[in-house]
């Protein structure tokens, strides 16, 4: 029958499940096709896209697009999203970087962060969750062009240390983006999997990676366990302020300093001309990677001062020695966390732009004497790469070639009821592989104790107090008896997103409740996060829109200027009738007017004066306009055509 | 005969490569800087057509200007990014004033824009021109 059916009709296939690396400053998706995974390049022809969103007057952008305008538009240029996903906002790690953002960050309920932008002249708060939406949905639209088909499934990968709210805070980001989150992994676990060393067989056991992860802002290492296919964190360290973009800095300062030297004037105060360095710094440091020197040539830097430099492989290392030795101080620290000798490392997995920093390889090998560097995959691609992997097992797109192929993935953190005096009492140890179901009895612990309390905490302190809250509900109804009678059952699910659920039974009278987590853990209700979802859609057609008036609102605005400058070239208009020539005067005079009453009226009344326009203009329209390809005369349907070709970066206004 | 013409082709190109492609003089980048200086042309269009509107002393939307302001920025990024020898980096050097004078206009232009009614442009190009001064006399 199923033979039958497949000759029959090729129905089209579903659009595979994709894998999206979500990342602190760039984010990358990947597909498995053809037996291999495919990087997707977005609009840009880029295979990274930045995690930036911004909002402006008149629309929304995503991505390239989003990072490009940042200057113009700091406060409402919103990125980092994940630094605040899933944290309240007393967090001292939300506190300390708020500080540093242009764009503000206030508490909302449950003390949530809220980011607050001007969108459309209008104040608007968004929660973490929605802004992560933002970037997951150019993901998804960016497979969605590739594949030619609607994108409903994705893995999403998260930092290892990321705890239970942030996990849940990331699925919740891929509901409202319209994904459904086959599941969440951890980004070293990811990696992992892209050089397949879950799957190499050359020794059976135990086998330990050490992961290397230096991006754009953020320095993570995490030690991995693989065994039959599970992987179990054994430890994490990193900086969650070290990358690329410091290194790029002190070079910026170093050539700063030597302008000062050279020509006895400071170029720090000029946005401009830091600009430019800081560009012409960051490829220098790429070519540093493989090359020992490269020049730096900016023309007219600073008042009309040309600066030309060199700087070596050498001074780049020496400049940012203080940062490498920090990396290796770290890796060391994650080692001693996992209790481990580096000889026990099998595998080093380099993750992250900034490990194709020779120093940095170098100084990698020197510490694993011996040992593999994998390196082989993009390092801005490899995450995205194993989600994509993963994605295919799980939604079977991988078929035969991935038959024995289990991932697990494991909690990062002991999850614990309070008992009396604040102590811990853990029910799911820490690396306990997931999806998992856990229980342990509880009794009462006070004479005649009619309700009782749990309260469920994350983290390996001893006492609850250093433990992290996840929430607590009530079991109530029972029955006076004299302390330690009476029983529960409590449980904890896990399911294979890492998301937990706790229940409780009282085993004499079968009373029950499961967690009702307290709105202090930040959650979004499904209520907030189906709005949530439909402001995302509402957004995005409005987008569209707004693209259309824009377009037809340039082209009327440009070919209205044209023809002021035309009118005035006498050339042009000696053989009009001085009569034409006042009407043509003044249609593009009422053309502009209009225009600055009607910024953004509906694409129809944009045509409409296109048209009237053009027809009035006809006597003075150039012919070689038409050779220029900037105005379409009579062939083609007035105003649409010419628009998207005479301006079309002007989509960007703000 | 003919072989010998053979051998010497093959030895001019393994030679000079370099001059197969551009054959003018040792020069590099000026394609590149062509290419920038065509968008720049654009961009300069609209910079006038900008000028003519807030010279009748109508106002234009200030986010025009700073749009356009960025988008000559952007060129100005393009023309670092080249890399160029000889004539290139003469032509390079040209169009990088050229962004930046036209940068300054905007600047000018934004200025006025804000405040039509303050005493026009002379002012404040003057202004602008007297800084340049001052910083030059203090150099050495």
């Amino acid at each position: 029958m199923a033979e039958k059916r497949k000759r029959e009709a090729p129905a089209p296939a579903p659009a595979p499940a994709v894998g999206i690396d979500l990342g602190t400053t760039y984010s990358c998706v990947g597909v498995w096709q053809h037996g291999r995974v495919e990087i997707i390049a977005n609009d840009q022809g880029n295979r990274t896209t930045p995690s930036f969103v911004a909002f402006t007057n008149t629309g929304r952008f995503i991505g390239d697009a989003a990072k490009n305008q940042v200057d113009m538009n700091p406060t409402n240029t919103v990125f980092g999203a994940k630094r605040l996903i899933g944290r309240k906002y007393i967090d001292p790690s939300v506190q300390s970087d708020i500080k540093h953002w242009p764009f503000k960050v206030i508490p909302g309920l449950g003390n949530k962060p809220m980011i607050v932008v001007t969108y459309k002249g209008e104040e608007k708060l968004f929660a973490t969750e929605e802004i992560s939406a933002m970037v997951l949905a150019k993901m998804k639209e960016t497979a969605e062009a590739y594949l030619g088909s609607t994108v409903k499934d994705a893995v999403v990968t998260v930092p290892a240390y990321f705890n239970d709210s942030q996990r849940q805070a990331t699925k919740d980001a891929g509901v409202i983006a319209g994904l459904n989150v086959l599941r969440i992994i951890n980004e070293p676990t990811a990696a992992s999997i892209a050089y397949g060393l879950d799957t190499k067989s050359e020794s059976t056991g135990e086998k330990n990676v050490f992961i290397f992860d230096l991006g754009g802002g953020t320095f993570d290492v995490s030690i991995l366990t693989i065994e039959e296919g599970i992987f179990e964190v054994k430890a994490t360290a990193g900086d969650t302020h070290l990358g690329g973009e410091d290194f790029d800095n002190t070079m910026v300062n170093h050539f700063v300093q030597e302008f000062r030297r050279k020509n006895n004037m400071d170029i720090s105060g000029n946005p401009r001309a830091l600009w430019r360095l800081k560009t012409a710094c960051e490829r220098a440091k790429r070519i540093l990677s493989f090359s020992t020197k490269t020049e730096i040539e900016i023309d007219s830097l600073f008042q009309g001062i040309d600066f030309y430099s060199t700087i070596s492989r050498a001074k780049f290392e020496e400049l940012n020695k203080d940062f490498f030795t920090k990396c290796m101080e770290l890796v060391q620290k994650c080692l001693n966390d996992a209790k481990m000798d580096k000889s026990s490392i099998n595998d080093v997995v380099l993750v992250g732009g900034s490990t194709r920093i020779p120093k940095v390889q170098q100084l990698l090998q020197d510490f694993f004497p011996g040992k593999d560097l994998c390196k082989s995959i993009n390092p801005d691609e490899a995450v995205a790469y194993g989600a994509a992997v993963q994605a295919a097992v799980l939604s079977g797109g991988g078929q035969e070639k991935f038959q024995d192929f289990v991932l697990v993935d494991i909690t990062p953190l002991s999850l614990s009821i309070e008992l009396v005096g604040e102590v811990a009492s853990v029910v799911v140890p820490k690396n306990t592989s997931i999806p998992t179901k856990l229980g342990k009895v509880f009794v009462t612990s006070k004479d005649n104790q009619t309700v009782v309390r749990f309260t469920v905490f994350e983290g390996e302190s001893a006492s609850t107090k250093d433990n992290n809250l996840l929430g607590s509900f009530n079991l109530s109804g029972i029955p006076p008896a004299p302390k330690g009678v009476e029983m529960f059952d409590v449980y904890f699910d896990i399911d294979a997103n890492g998301i937990l659920n706790v229940s409780a039974v009282h085993k004499t009278t079968g009373q029950k409740n499961h967690i009702i987590i307290t709105n202090d853990r930040g959650r979004l209700s499904k209520e907030e996060i189906e709005k949530m979802v439909l402001a995302a859609e509402k957004y995005k057609f409005e987008e569209e829109m707004y693209k259309k008036k824009v377009e037809a609102k340039n082209a009327l605005e440009i070919f209205a200027y044209r023809m002021k400058i035309t009118i005035m070239n006498e050339k042009i208009t000696a053989k009009l009738p001085p009569a034409d020539k006042k009407k043509i005067e003044n249609a593009i005079e009422l053309a502009i007017q209009w225009l600055d009453g009607h910024q953004l009226v509906e694409v129809d009344e944009f045509e409409d004066q296109m048209e009237e326009l053009k027809r009035i203009c006809k006597p003075i329209i150039p012919k070689s306009y038409k050779g220029a390809g900037v105005i379409n005369d009579d062939a083609l349907p007035l105003g649409r055509s010419s628009s998207s070709r005479a301006a079309p970066k002007i989509e960007i206004v703000d | 005969n003919s072989k010998l013409v053979l051998m010497e082709d093959a030895g001019d190109k393994q030679m000079n490569p370099q001059e197969i492609n551009e054959p003018s003089e040792v020069s590099r980048g000026g394609a590149a800087v062509f290419e920038v200086r065509a968008e720049v042309d654009k961009l300069s269009e609209q910079v006038s057509a900008l000028q003519a509107v807030v010279h009748t002393g109508n106002k234009v939307d200030e986010r025009n200007i700073v749009y356009l302001t960025e988008m000559l920025m952007r060129q100005l990024l393009k023309l670092d990014s080249i890399e160029a020898e000889g004539e290139g980096k003469i032509q390079r050097k040209l169009e990088v004033c050229r962004v930046q004078s036209l940068v300054e206009t905007m600047d000018t232009l934004r200025a006025r824009n804000s405040n039509p009614f303050s005493d026009c442009t002379n002012a404040v190009s003057v202004t602008t021109n007297w800084e340049t001064f001052d910083a030059g006399v203090a150099d050495p």
